[in-house]
Parts: C-alpha cells; structure tokens; sequence
C-alpha cells in the first residue's frame, strides 16, 4: 500500500491542501515588483486543478517565478507551492521547448570548464560594458547581472594536481573509515569561479582530522531543473547519485559549501525532479551543507575549538535555498563559537538572484529591487563584509552593496588560523 | 395575469424536460417549458455525473444497458461540448466476486458494450492512484457529463426552435379537458401567476412527477430512493472508475472538470426533496473510495450533496425497490392531453424525451418523427476549458482580460456580468454558480461570494440591504454541502471562511439579530497580572509557532534578555486577520497593552475601530461627526464601495460610496492587496488617488479606503494621501490576504532578527526531546534528516484546528500531534459546528483545545502539567470562544505574555 500512499505526498497533489489563503503571495518576493506575475497560489496549486494531461492549460505567467521557495517554506498547510510551479515550467518547457539563453544559463558548469583556461580575456570581456550590452539584446542576458569572474584555474585542477603531487590515489569506497572521511561536492560555481572556498574548506576538513575525497562530480543540475529543463537535470542528478550513493552507503558524510547544491540532492530531486528511488535517498540522506556538518560535529564533541579571536560584526544573508533546508542557521550556530565574532542576520527572505533568475534582461529590475533590503542593512551599518552561504548570492551581494561576500568556511579558516599559504591566495583579502 | 399558449407544455426542467422541450420544438410544436426552480435542480443537478456506457447494468437489467450504450453514442454526436470524454475502467480487488466476470462479459457483449481487457500494469500506468491489488481491468466507453452544461444547451436549443422556457415558475393548478389543458404557472420570486392553455402536457417532473399527476386528478405512484455523492477536491483519476461487482453502494468514482465524485448509496425516502446525508454514508463511501484507491480517505473531500431517484412504483408493488427495480423509463398517458415520462437515467434523457413526445404526436394526431439524434445541437458551443496558457502573453501585451473573481474555477467579472444580464430579475448568487461555477471550488466561495456580490449589486441596481441578503443565502447554501465533510483541511478551509465572513465582512452582524451581549468569563490564568521577568539571560526559549501568540511569545521573552528560536511549519492567522486589535475582556491585561506600545513605538498601530468590509458597524461605537466617503478602485475586485456605504446608511451612518480608477491601469486579472500596497508605497501613485479622491469629494468629514495604504510606509501614505485629499482617511479591512497583518508581520519579524532572536520558518517540530519531566529539546522534520534544537523552556503555540496546532479525521479524532497532549472537545463530529455557520451563538469547535493549569502549562492525561517546563498560549488553548467573544487578539496577546512570565518566572 506505500506506493499509493506516496502518491498522495507526492508534489503535485499536495495542491489538494491549499485553503487559497493567500499567505504565500503575501510573502512572494517577486510579486510586489511586477504585474506580470500573479503570485504563487495562482499559478501553483489553483492552477495545478485545471493540469489536465494532454491539455494545454499550463500558465504561463509562472516565467515570472523565480523559484525562491519562500512561498512553501511560509504555507502552514503543507502545499509545496514552489516545487509545484518548477515543475509547471518543466511542463512548458516539454510543450514548447527551452529558450536558447534559458538553455544556455542552465549550462553553468560548462561554460565554466571551458572558459577557465581563457580567464584573462573572458573576465575582461565581460567586464566591457557595450559586450554586455550586445550579450543583452542578442542572448537576453542582463548587462548588468553579477557575471563571476573565472579564477583562471579550476578547483578539480587545483584537486587533482595536489593529489598527484602528495602521492594520493582514490582507493576503494570500503577501504576508507567512515569516521574519518569526507566527501568534498564543489559544485560547478566554486570549480570554475570560486576554488579558493573549495580549497578553504578542504583546509579546514584536514584541520579536523577528516581525509578528503573528490569523486568524479557533475553539476547537480539545479540550474537546468530551475529553467525547467529537467530531462538534463535528471541526467546530471542521476549520474551524480551513481557516484554518490557508495559513499553514503557506507556512511561517508557527503559535506558541500553550496547549500543550494546540497538542497537539490537532499530535496529536490525527489520532490521536483521525482525521483524516489532508494539511491537518491540513500544520497539525500547522507549529505550535508559544510556547516551545518561542523554544527553536527560541534555536537558530538569533535569540533576543534580552539579559535583565536576575531573581533568582528558581521552582517550573515540566509540563502533562499538554505532556508529551505530547515536546518535552522548552522552558519551563525558555528560561528558563534568563535570568540569577539558578532553575526546578525539581515532580515531579507531573498538577495533576488534566485539561481539564473536575476541574470535574466527581463527580469533584472526585479531582481534589484528584491535584493533592496540587503544593501539596506549593508549600507546602513557601513559594512564592507557579508557572510552567505551560496555562490550566485555572493555574486549579487557584492554586485548589489560593492561589499565583499565571503562564505563562512572563510571565518573557521581565519580563526583556525589556518595560512593561504598551505592553500594557496590570501583568505580575506586586505581591506 | 399573463395568458400564453401553446402546443405542449412541459413540467420539469430536469434532463428529460429539456430534452422534451427540444424534440418537441424541432417537431414544430409551440413549447413552453415551466421549471419550478432553476433548470437541472432536481435529481439532475445532484447526479453523479457519468455518461454511462450502460456495462453497469448489462447482466441485471440487459434493457437499460443496451438503452444506455446507443444514447451514448448518440449523445457524443450531438452535444460533444457537454462531454468528456473520459472513458472508462471496470476494476476488480481481492474480495469481489470472481464469478461476475465472465458473466458479466457475456452481457456486454450480448448489450453491444465494448468491454476490452487490459492488464492491471496497463490500467495503473493510465491511472496511477489505483490500487497495486487490483484484480482484473476492463475499458469500457463511458463519459462524463455536466447536468448544468446539458441543461443549457437543450434549452438554448429549444429556444432556437422557438420554444420558451420559464424558470421559477411552479405549476399550481392543471386542468385537463375534452377541450385541452389549463393551467396555472406562479412566479415564485414575483407570486405574478400566468395562465398557460396548451394542447398537451408532458410531465417530465421527476421525484414531483407523482405531485403533478395528482393536481391533474391523476394517480401516480412515485417511489423514492435518495443516495449521496461526495465530489474530492481534486482529480485523482481522468477516467471513469468502476467497481466489477453486482452493483452496489459506492461503486463508482467519476472525473468531472476539477473533481472526482464518488458514489453513491441507495435509501428509500418519503419525499421528493430529502437532501440529507448521513454519516454512515460519508464513511461508507470513502471506504470504498479506499479499496480501490488506498489513500483515498486522506484525501480532501470537498463537498456532499444527495439527490433522489424518481421510481416508478409499478414495480414497487411487486415487491421490488431500490437498485433492483428497472432503471429503464416509463411513459404513461393518463389521458388524451397528460402524458408523463419518469424513472430512467440522465444517459438516456434524450431517448425518453423522444418517446414521450411521440406519444404527444400520436394523440394530436401529428406526423411527426424525432430528429433530435440526427444532427448536432444548432448554435454555437464554446467549450468552458479552464484557459490558462495565454494569460501572460495578454498581460505582456497589454490584453488585460479584466479582474479574476472566482480564482479556484477561473470566473472572471465580464462572464459574471455576461450571466446576470441573460436574467430577467436579478438571480441568486446560486443561479450563477449553476451557470458559472462560481464558488465551487476549494474555498467554496470564501474569497469570491462577496465579489460576485457586490457584482450583482452594481449590474443590477440593487440595495445594500438585498446584495448583503443575496451573500448571506449563498454562503448558508455552500456550508450545507459542506458540513458533514469537517475534518482535517476542510475543516480549516470552513475555518478561514468563517473567519472572513464574520471579522472581515461583518456578515453575521448584517444579517442576523445578534443575541444578548454577555462578556465571556476571564480565564483563570488571566487574572494574574505580573510583569514578565527581565533578567533572564542566557535562558534558552524555543517558541514553536509563528502566528500571533507565538511572534509575541518571542517579542516577550527578547524583552527578558532571553536567547530565542521560534520554529513554525508556516506562517500563522496573523496575515490574514483585518488588522484589528480585538481584546473583549482582556482590554486592560498587560499582554494588550505591551503590544499597543510596541505597535505605536514601530510605526504598526491596528486598524482603529471603522468600519467591517460590509459596513458592519463594528463592537466600538464609532460616533459619526459627518458622512464618510468609501473610495474603492474600478476593477479591484477585493472592495465593493457602495456595498459598505449602502450598509453605513442603513445602519445610521452616513455613508457614499465612488470608485476611482487606479492609475497606470491596473486591471489585469490577479490584483493582490499586498501589490497594491506596494504601489502606494510611491509618491506618484497616491498623488494621484488623491487628486481623484478629491475631485469627487462633497462635504463628507473623512474618507475611507480599503486597507491597501502603503505596504513599508503606512503611516507616511496615510499621513500624505490625508493632506492632499484635505480629510482624515482610514482603513477598510478587504479579503485576505491583510496588508495590515502583513505590515506587523514583517515588522515584528524584522526586529527579532535584529535583537539576535532565529525565526526559522517552514519545517515543522515532530517530537520532543524529553529528560524526566523536562523538554530539553525539539526535533524538527529538516529535509533529509532530523535537526535537534534545544532549550531550558519551551512555548508551545501551534494554533488550533485552522492553525494545525490540532489535527481532526473522519473518524471525529482529534489531536495535539507534537506533545500527544488530551485535546478537550466533542467525539460526535457532527456536534463540532451548529447548522447554521454564521450561527451567532459560534460553535462547539471554536472552544476545542487543550487544558492547562494557571501557569498555561499543558495538561497530561492524568490532568498534571505534562512537563514541567511546556506552556503553551494562543489558539491551542481550549475553552473560549474567542471568535465570538471579541478578542482574537486578546487572547492570543494576553496568554503568549503569561506563558512567557511563567517560562521565565519559575525554576
């Protein structure tokens, strides 16, 4: 009898909860901005009602969602609003095809892998104002949307090469302690753009005692499954739950620095990409935003606590796609720890980057105007650090405020005292 | 009196009078149809829905099936628009009786019914929600049919022939004579009577078939048996389910547009009209429900009606009743000018119209054969698919299809107009649900009763007092279907209705003598008046719960020093509520007025007193010093000005109403209170309301706007748009949800940001974490895994049975689902509400809740606080109508400030 029942809990038909309250889209980040997007209830679960198979009724003014989540993480009667709209965008997508700019940001990590070894020249071409502007009219790219710079040298790179030159190989899944392994996901953003987080949290890790793997790793597919191209999205996400699933089966916490990656494999794959087999469970099961795993061994008794002092007040964003973790604030619990550091959380549901979102022409002025409240507070106390925990959010933040974004892995480092030395480029940059 | 004549008169406006009504047209007879309702009121607006492909009935009644099949083919053929065609499934589960198979497959293949065997794999790969234990899987071509849809377009066509048709027009008197036929039609909205002469009658009145006979002198034994259906709120199958079983109760789960219905039961009665339900049928058919579709009773059941099956009694005097007797017709002359035509099925209307009008024929002595099945319906036939794809494409475009009134079945304002106008006399708002839809989806006309409301009253000129009585009988008519489906999220969906209609409207004051006023008791733990402690430093507090008594909780124990995690599956009523601060008793607790303060200190002050969305003068007198100008917006569909004016000045108030047009034309489909908000938020905008406001402005002393000034800057909005206009404003409460509540919401959540408190919304606490007779903690449900919080206290405020604080079954089990704490209530479910839902006297569910001692800690099961360091505030407190009493607000207020004193106070 499980298989039906899980039919009842399965996404779509959570749309039979809804009392049309409207409590999401009072809290709808988008909605306020434009009227071009009705809000969450409309185009999710009213609108999944009239979702018959083989009839064109998909709304599709549901473009206009940016698939932030507050509307489920708000909804007290348990509908999944937004995983219901993704997956009506994955049913336009089906009907109509997938835009060529669409197509292209869900692309994220091959852009990234190709254009590392052309850095120099990609950072300054995208730099250039009027390329931008050519990028807007042509691809729909927004000329002012926060492109990432490439690093110049990719984090497996970086990996790989430091394996080779210590002498380490990958052994057999059994051979490795469970209790004293873990494995790194980088997801593409830190790969190609940011590896110097990957390479922070790989120091701290060791720190702790932990050995480090990094297995072969795709991008998990959120940029694709939030434009509604899931037909890759389950390909990247099933080909890493192949690799995965080892690891988590022998009890080898998965840890990511990127809570939106580790929210895919944790969450969305089941419940927007629909996949409930055992192997992305046993995946979903096992893995672990990094700091929330620091918090898990903080409560065991295993976090090195010796911090030197760091006195600071800083200004922490809540991802979206963190709080959709229900973890609470693992980010601000750990830091906590560290003697003289002061963390308050800006009161903002959504920076407005939202994924690929905010880099979209048509929806950029929206995304701005979403992400107000941040460089409100940032401006307001005259910081020139945020804390957050993902990518393309430090991407807008520091596009939106000028601040430097910094991902809390950073702070653990500093106050481990651990040198870039052994990793590598300063931590945190001089002011 | 009116005189009017013609060939044939039909009584009934059921599927058979219709189709009556055109066959004898097409024939070129005059027609005139008299139905003493609305069309389709009578067995054929409550039936399941199911255009049979007569397999139901191939071994017991061979007759009826065949009747059914070749209507059925027919019926596609000439009126697709009004079909679905969904075809359908005969299952078999462990359990039912193997030998009907191969019996049953002979006889449809003996009826002409094609019945195709499939594999379960296959049948299930079709529709998923069906059991892995089925047994056996057949297709067989059934349909789905809308008895309201088939209605109007019979008649719509008959009038095209030239016949016309007279609805609410009971027949009182009928004479039959050498001569012809006389009689007496009344008008029962108007009690005008009209005389009717005519050539024939064809009496096509269903379960009333019997009365009609009886006034012509004529004796016609009609049984009745009644059954119910329940329509689930949504689509769980797109293909006809039925049970492959000798035919019994509940066998059939039918798609029809958003729902699925299944039915149905079989009671004989002893009137025409017995609607009731009762609950053994509600169990009974969601038992079924579940054999073939395991999950099914968890599923939201959205409403129940019954209908009654007209039964020839010939049969019933042999002995014979219920599902026994035939389900094929009868037509009957009683004598030259009566002919009546009953029994049978909604599938084979067409075939009995066509007999009976043959008899006609034949006793006129005219040559004149059915041509009903040779051709299509003449006319145009849009088909009413829910169109959804196109709108943004119209809203980029600039097409603005106009406002969007009933959201859950997509009526839009111009249909809503497009309907009354196509009446005579203003209709019911339940003439246009029949037409439209209008209100039968989840929310059963919480949001869109009082729109088509002040709709009709613009469209057709009428008072306040009239369009007020018009949403009163519609809102009584949606909770019928409703009641005896209250559990779980349909009893929160009632929940929120009822909170709209008697806080946000003003309904129930409007419309009903209020009883004699009695302040509610206080409650025990209210007569304590300490301060909260304010040095409690360090002291952990997680406050489960986020609406009203749980952010205050938090604000409370902030205040003491303390270190303060609230966690909540969602957001509570807050957002929701008009914005009042209603107190009751508890006006001068320090809970309240900590409150007020802090709303004043943050620039969030309640609504003050004014109006309910109606006009309902509300509980603070509020002396008038000069009439109000009520300014609404033209085509914002959540304020009716003239609707709140009209019921100012019926109650003493002096009152106008105008609308204004919203600058930069915003009339796309979906307008949210909190978007408008928004744009009041910018100085252009409101300059420019204000600049028409004053335009139209008379002598009135103040204006009144829906509660949509300013969304980040109320008070500055407020403060300009007065200036400019040159009069005081203030705020209307409108349809959730609430700018007002949304303001607090977000400025309360912001300052316990900044004062260091963690607001996790959106993950629910599933257990306790418990040592001894301490919670030392809370597990909640974090994706992938459990996250353990813990505390030295703890504030339970998980809301009632709207927030989810309790959780109610079918069954009438209800519970606390975190602490496993006794819930006082009622074990009768259907004693949890009074029939009437804006019943003054509130309900026995409002007071459901748990017990605590004076220091708001929850009670176990042996009546000792269950932990010593649980306390408990808000709307899970059992015991006061709080609704009912004035003081929503109050309690919430004054109980988050007590549980908080004692969390912090003792230990």
């Amino acid at each position: 009898m499980t298989e039906t029942l899980h039919l009842l809990e399965n996404t779509p038909f959570t749309s039979d909860l809804c009392l049309k309250c409207n409590i999401c889209t009072a809290h709808c980040t988008v909605l306020p901005y434009t009227d071009l997007f009705p809000g969450p209830k409309t185009v999710g679960p009213q609108a999944q009602r009239m979702r018959e198979p083989g009839a064109p009724s998909v709304d599709h003014s549901v473009d206009y969602c940016s698939g932030c989540g507050i509307c489920t993480l708000v909804c007290p009667h348990g509908v999944r609003v937004m995983e219901i709209n993704t997956q009506a965008k994955a049913a336009i997508v089906e009907t109509h095809g997938i835009s060529l700019r669409n197509w292209f940001l869900g692309r994220n990590e091959l852009w990234g892998r190709l254009g590392s070894p052309f850095a120099p020249i990609l950072n300054f071409v995208m730099g250039f104002k009027p390329a931008r502007r050519i990028a807007e009219k042509t691809l729909g790219i927004s000329a002012r949307a926060p492109m990432p710079k490439w690093a110049g040298y990719t984090f497996r790179g970086w990996w790989l090469r430091r394996q080779r030159r210590q002498g380490r190989r990958d052994r057999p899944v059994e051979a490795y302690d469970p209790a004293r392994t873990v494995v790194y996901f980088h997801g593409c953003g830190t790969n190609s753009y940011d590896p110097h987080v990957g390479r922070t949290a790989v120091a701290v890790l060791e720190h702790l005692g932990f050995e480090v793997i990094v297995p072969p790793l795709y991008c998990c597919g959120l940029p694709m499954q939030s434009n509604g191209d899931f037909k890759a999205a389950r390909r990247y996400a099933r080909q890493n739950v192949t690799w995965l699933e080892p690891y988590a089966r022998r009890g080898i916490p998965i840890v990511g620095t990127s809570a939106s990656c580790m929210m895919a494999f944790k969450g969305d794959y089941e419940h927007i990409l629909g996949m409930d087999d055992a192997a992305t469970k046993t995946v979903a099961a096992g893995v672990w935003d990094f700091m929330e795993f620091l918090r898990h061994l903080h409560a065991q008794g295993r976090l090195d606590l010796n911090f030197r002092s760091l006195e600071r007040t800083l200004p922490y964003h809540a991802p979206c796609q963190l709080k959709a973790h229900g973890m609470g604030r693992p980010a601000m619990d750990v830091l906590a720890l560290i003697p003289g550091l002061r963390l308050f959380e800006i009161d903002a549901d959504c920076c407005g980057i939202a994924g690929t979102y905010g880099f979209k022409a048509e929806k950029r002025a929206i995304a701005e105007q979403v992400g107000e409240p941040i460089v409100e507070a940032v401006r307001a106390g005259g910081y020139d650090t945020v804390v957050c925990d993902t990518e393309t959010c430090r991407w807008q933040i520091a596009a939106l405020t000028g601040a430097r974004a910094i991902h809390p892995v950073v702070l653990v480092a500093e106050a481990y005292g651990l040198k870039m030395a052994e990793v590598g480029d300063p931590i945190i940059p001089t002011a | 009196m009116a005189e009017l004549s013609c060939d044939v008169l039909v009584i009934g406006g059921g599927a058979t009078g219709v189709c009556a009504a055109y066959d004898a047209a097409r024939r070129g007879l005059r027609v005139i149809l008299a139905e003493m309702n609305d069309l389709s009121t009578g067995t054929s607006g409550r039936f399941h829905g199911l255009l049979h492909s007569g397999a139901r009935y191939a071994v017991r009644d061979p007759e009826s099936a065949r009747e059914c099949i070749l209507e059925n083919a027919i019926l596609r053929r000439i009126a697709p628009h009004i079909i679905e065609d969904t075809g359908g499934l005969f299952v078999a589960v462990p359990g039912d009786p193997a030998d009907y198979v191969p019996r049953w497959l002979e006889a449809c293949a003996a009826a002409g019914i094609a019945a195709e065997a499939i594999t379960v794999r296959e049948a299930r790969r079709q529709e998923p929600a069906l059991s892995p234990a089925l047994v056996h899987a057949f297709r067989v071509p059934d349909g789905a049919v809308d008895g309201f849809d088939m209605a109007h377009a019979f008649t719509r066509a008959a009038e095209d022939y030239g016949a016309t048709t007279l609805i609410y027009h009971e027949v009182t008197a009928l004479n039959v004579g050498s001569t012809g036929v006389m009689a007496t039609l009344q008008d029962r909205r108007s009690g005008e009577e009209k005389i009717v002469s005519a050539r024939w009658v064809i009496n096509a009145a269903g379960p009333w078939a019997g009365k009609v006979a009886a006034l012509a002198g004529y004796a016609l034994r009609v049984a009745w048996s009644r059954g119910a259906m329940i329509a689930m709120n949504t689509r769980w199958v797109n293909t006809v389910i039925n049970r492959l079983r000798p035919p019994t109760d509940g066998d059939i789960l039918v798609p029809v547009g958003t729902v699925s219905v299944i039915g149905t039961t079989s009671i004989p009665v002893e009137r025409p009209d017995d609607n009731t339900i009762e609950p053994w049928e509600i169990t009974a058919l969601l038992d079924e429900g579940e054999a073939i579709i395991p999950g099914f009773r968890q599923a939201r059941a959205l409403r129940a009606w019954a209908g009654v099956r007209p039964l020839y009694e010939a049969e019933a005097r042999e002995g014979i009743t219920g599902r026994a007797v035939r389900r094929t017709f009868d037509v009957i002359r009683h004598a030259p000018g009566l002919t009546t035509v009953v029994g049978g099925k909604l599938t084979t209307a067409r075939l009995m119209a066509e007999k009976a009008v043959d008899d006609v024929c034949a006793g006129l002595g005219i040559e004149a054969r059915c041509t009903t099945a040779d051709e299509p319906l003449p006319g145009d036939h849009p088909r009413r698919l829910h169109m959804l794809g196109s709108r943004l494409d119209a809203l980029e475009h600039g097409r603005m299809p106009g406002p969007l009134i009933c959201e859950c079945e997509m009526v839009t304002q111009a249909q809503i107009e497009e309907a009354i106008a196509a009446y005579a006399r203003p209709p019911a708002l339940d003439d246009l649900r029949r037409d439209l839809r209008l209100g039968m989806g989840p929310c059963q006309g919480g949001f869109c009763a009082v729109r088509a409301a002040g709709i009709v009253q613009r469209a057709c000129n009428l008072d306040a007092a009239a369009a007020t009585a018009a949403l009163r009988a519609f809102v009584d008519e949606r909770f019928k279907g409703g009641r005896s489906l209250l559990w779980g999220h349909h009893l929160r969906q009632f929940l929120l209705d009822e909170m709209i209609y008697r806080r946000t409207l003003g309904l129930d004051r409007l419309t009903g003598a209020p009883p004699a006023v009695r302040d509610a008791p206080l409650p025990a733990w209210a007569a304590d008046r300490r301060p909260v402690s304010s040095s409690a430093q360090g002291r952990r507090v997680i406050v489960i719960g986020a609406g009203m008594a749980g952010l205050m909780a938090a604000l409370h124990a902030v205040r003491a020093g303390a270190q303060v995690h609230v966690i909540a599956a969602g957001i509570g009523r807050l957002i929701l509520a008009p914005g009042w601060c209603d107190v009751g008793p508890f006006h001068d607790h320090p809970g309240v007025r900590v409150f007020l303060d802090w709303c004043t200190d943050h620039g969030v002050r309640p609504l003050a007193g004014g109006p309910a969305m109606l006009g309902t003068r509300p509980a603070v007198s509020w002396a008038g010093d000069g009439e109000m100008l009520i300014v609404g917006f033209a085509s914002w569909r959540d304020f009716y000005p003239m609707l709140c004016a009209g019921n100012l000045a019926r109650q003493g108030i002096p009152a106008r109403g105008i609308h204004v047009d919203l600058p930069r034309r915003h009339d796309g489909w979906d307008l949210s209170p909190t978007r408008l908000a928004h744009c009041f938020d910018d100085p252009a905008f409101r300059e420019e309301v204000a600049r028409l406001v004053k335009g139209r402005l008379r002598d009135e002393a103040r204006v009144g706007f829906p509660a949509v000034l300013g969304l980040r800057d109320p008070a500055v909005v407020q403060r300009e748009l007065a200036e400019q206009i040159g009069r005081p404003v203030f705020e209307i409460p409108t349809l959730p949800p609430s700018v007002p509540g949304t303001r607090l919401l977000n400025v309360l959540k912001g300052w316990l940001l900044r004062q260091g408190a963690r607001v996790q919304i959106g993950h629910a606490v599933t257990r306790p974490v418990v040592e001894g007779r301490r919670v030392v903690g809370v597990a909640v449900a974090s994706v992938g895994r459990e996250t353990v919080f813990h505390a030295d206290a703890v504030i339970l405020a998980t809301g009632g049975l709207y927030g989810g604080g309790l959780l109610s079954d079918d069954r009438g089990r209800l519970w606390e689902p975190i602490f496993d704490l006794p819930v006082q209530a009622q074990t009768d479910r259907l004693a949890w509400f009074n029939t009437d839902l804006l019943d003054l006297r509130g309900h026995p569910a409002h007071t459901f809740g748990i017990a605590v001692d004076e220091y708001l800690r929850p009670l176990g099961k042996d009546g000792t606080p269950a932990y010593e360091n649980l306390f408990a505030a808000g709307h899970i407190l059992g015991g006061m109508d709080t609704l009912i009493g004035g003081c929503e607000e109050g309690f919430d207020l004054a109980s988050a400030y007590t549980a908080v004193r004692e969390a912090l106070g003792n230990d």
